[in-house]
């Protein structure tokens, strides 16, 4: 029989139904899924952290989304793209790095990078060339040690400046081993602010400064040069005015301002040539352009003030640019004012002379035409004939003596005198009687003390030529039957000629010129010879003898010459 | 140039980011080129910050505005 109790019934394990398989495995899985979920989640939100935001909850996105969004998918595609974005950044640093690094190595200026301590932290060749030298390493020394070996103050010193500054500094014409620099001093600051390099840019300036300096001189040369030409220019005898080819005025000096009566240039504004108030003149600037010749010349006539008119010569040069293009006028006027008198007078002269030497001869040749053409003269005739033509002959040969005592006077040769004391009054009379001689249809009338007459130390020779002279003229310009009056006087050691003759007499302005050379003061009538010299001889011969001669005249009424000579005794004390 | 509009009005980090984030991923070659603009409209504070940043590393600029209530992101190639 069995015995059931206290019998430890050893059950053999049941074996796990199919459905508690299942369970376990089923929790087993979803353990497993629970944990890669998890795994998912953390990886995604570590994903997430590096790219700064949030953890992904799962209220937000529950697992089977998580799945079917791919966070880490997402992330990582973006991960890519952030990393080629990073690689190319990183080549076009590097490429960036290597332009900084040539840019640094070629720049013109020498560059210097410095560390906040003031040590080397890099250099360029252009450093070591300027100043350093040798092939010794920098790198890590102290700045000042090495580059400013000479002792620089704080002030002049663009580390120092700048790490003060904590901004941009220059300094200028810094100076090293006699070289003159422009320095830049730049901080680089990170992120917070601090200065973590000091970059310092050497421009080497010493070349430029010497020729800053060689150009000041050249200027300052050019502007002396300058004001000289200009104030030769301003000074100039001649007037000169030049224009542009705007025909505006660019220049013009004192002189011409003088001619033309107008000061232009004090005029603040550019004057244009219609301004200059001489028409004539302003008409030579206007055809200037038109013209063929390069240079022309005008003579045109001014009134200065407060001066008689003058002429002067124009003379017009045209400027030219290579193109041939017109670019203004260079006008200078040169006073001819003088010389066109003197031609004038020339000319007068040429035409008195050809005249005064044609009578004369005339007369000589027509009585040596009769003469040899008739042979049944009387001996008396014959005698007048040869009279006449030695009367002729010695007119001629006073005109040729004129001609050539003024053309010693003229050369200054002078004539040569020899003074002695002669009777004055005797020689009056001499001179007289010899005028007596040749006409009778004038009165002379002498006057001097008497018995002992006027004794006088003179040129003989000369003070005939002089009495000669003066008598000629009054004789000349005096009607028929008029007196002439000499009066030979002594006045307190001076001894005084007076000739008056009752003649035409002259203007104040006559007499004015009556000393000029070839001057007439009556060329209207031709009738009276004369060459215009006499007067200009008989000056110049009484003042060779320390004397003075003076004219007062009176139109219609007559002319007195007075000519004022020292006594022979006062000559002896001169 | 397209414009490609998301409104995420509503969505909260990091949701916004990976939203934005996938949608470039899909057109990361047009952004590059610039012929695509994304304009992105969010009240999410937070987003205005990451998604910036996120579009910033990957090379294309990002502006942010201030509209009536929300904020207006554009993204827009940089010029080189």
């Amino acid at each position: 029989m069995m015995q059931p109790q206290n019998q430890e019934i050893i059950r053999k394990p049941e074996e796990p139904s199919e459905l508690e398989l299942l369970t376990e495995e089923n929790a087993r899985l979803k353990n497993i899924n629970r944990e890669a979920f998890d795994y998912i989640r953390s990886k995604v939100n570590c994903l997430l952290e590096v790219v700064g935001t949030k953890n992904l909850r799962p209220e937000e996105l529950d697992d089977h989304s998580l799945i079917e969004f791919d966070p880490i998918g997402i992330v990582a595609q973006t991960f890519q793209h952030i990393l080629e974005n990073l690689q190319e950044t990183n080549q076009k640093l590097h490429f960036a790095h290597d332009e900084i690094q040539t840019v640094f190595e070629t720049v013109g200026a020498a560059l210097l990078v410095l560390s906040p301590q003031g040590k080397v932290v890099s250099y360029n060749q252009k450093i070591r060339d300027l100043m350093l030298g040798g092939d010794v390493d920098f790198l890590g020394k102290r700045c000042k040690d090495n580059i400013c070996h000479t002792g620089i103050d704080n002030e002049r010193c663009i580390f120092e400046c700048v790490m003060l500054a904590r901004r941009e500094q220059h300094l200028y014409d810094w100076e090293l081993d006699g070289r003159s620099f422009d320095v830049i001093g730049r901080p680089m600051l990170d992120e917070t602010g601090n200065i973590t390099h000091v970059v310092i840019a050497y421009q080497d300036v010493s070349a430029r400064r010497d020729a800053q300096s060689s150009l000041l001189q050249a200027l300052n040369a050019t502007q002396e040069a300058n004001a000289k030409i200009h104030g030769i220019l301003r000074s100039a005898a001649d007037g000169i005015i030049v224009t542009d080819s705007s025909d505006n005025i660019v220049l013009i000096n004192r002189r011409a301002e003088e001619l033309i009566g107008y000061c232009l240039s004090r005029q603040d504004s550019t004057i244009q040539i219609d301004h200059i108030p001489h028409k004539e003149l302003v008409q030579l600037l206007r055809q200037a352009p038109r013209r063929e010749q390069e240079t022309f010349t005008e003579d045109l006539t001014f009134q200065p003030a407060g001066h008689s008119p003058c002429i002067c010569q124009v003379r017009v040069t045209v400027i030219k640019s290579a193109e041939n293009k017109f670019n203004g006028c260079v006008m200078l006027l040169h006073d001819v004012t003088e010389q066109r008198t003197i031609d004038r007078m020339k000319n007068e002269f040429v035409s008195t002379a050809a005249h005064e030497l044609r009578t004369p001869l005339a007369t000589i040749i027509g009585y040596t035409d009769l003469m040899m053409m008739e042979n049944d003269f009387s001996a008396e005739q014959k005698t007048e004939f040869i009279h006449q033509i030695q009367k002729k002959a010695v007119r001629l040969g006073d005109i040729v003596s004129n001609l050539l005592d003024i053309s010693r006077i003229e050369s200054g040769e002078g004539v040569s005198l020899e003074l002695k004391p002669h009777r004055f009054d005797q020689l009056c009379k001499e001179v007289i009687k010899n005028f007596q001689l040749q006409t009778n249809d004038h009165n002379f009338v002498l006057e001097s003390p008497r018995p002992s007459g006027v004794t006088v130390s003179f040129d003989r020779f000369a003070m005939m030529q002089i009495i000669e002279n003066l008598l000629s003229n009054a004789v000349k310009y005096s009607p028929n039957g008029g007196e002439i009056r000499i009066s030979c006087q002594l006045e307190n050691g001076i001894c005084l000629l007076a000739i008056s003759d009752q003649g035409i007499g002259m203007t104040s302005e006559q007499v004015l010129r009556i000393y000029d050379k070839f001057y007439r003061a009556d060329a209207t009538n031709t009738a009276i010879s004369g060459t215009g010299l006499g007067m200009t001889i008989v000056k110049h011969l009484v003042e060779a003898q320390s004397g003075q001669v003076s004219i007062t005249s009176s139109l219609g009424k007559g002319t007195t010459v007075t000519i004022t000579l020292l006594a022979a005794d006062q000559m002896k004390s001169c | 140039m397209k414009v490609l509009k998301m409104d995420i009005r509503g969505q909260i980090c990091p949701s916004s980011l990976l939203l934005v984030l996938r949608e470039m991923n899909l057109h990361h070659q047009e952004l590059v080129r610039g012929n695509l603009s994304i304009e992105v409209l969010t009240d999410n504070r937070d987003a205005t910050g990451t998604i910036p940043d996120a579009v910033r590393n990957m090379g294309i600029e990002a502006f942010v505005e201030k509209m009536d209530g929300y904020y207006r992101i554009t993204t827009k190639q940089q010029s080189d």
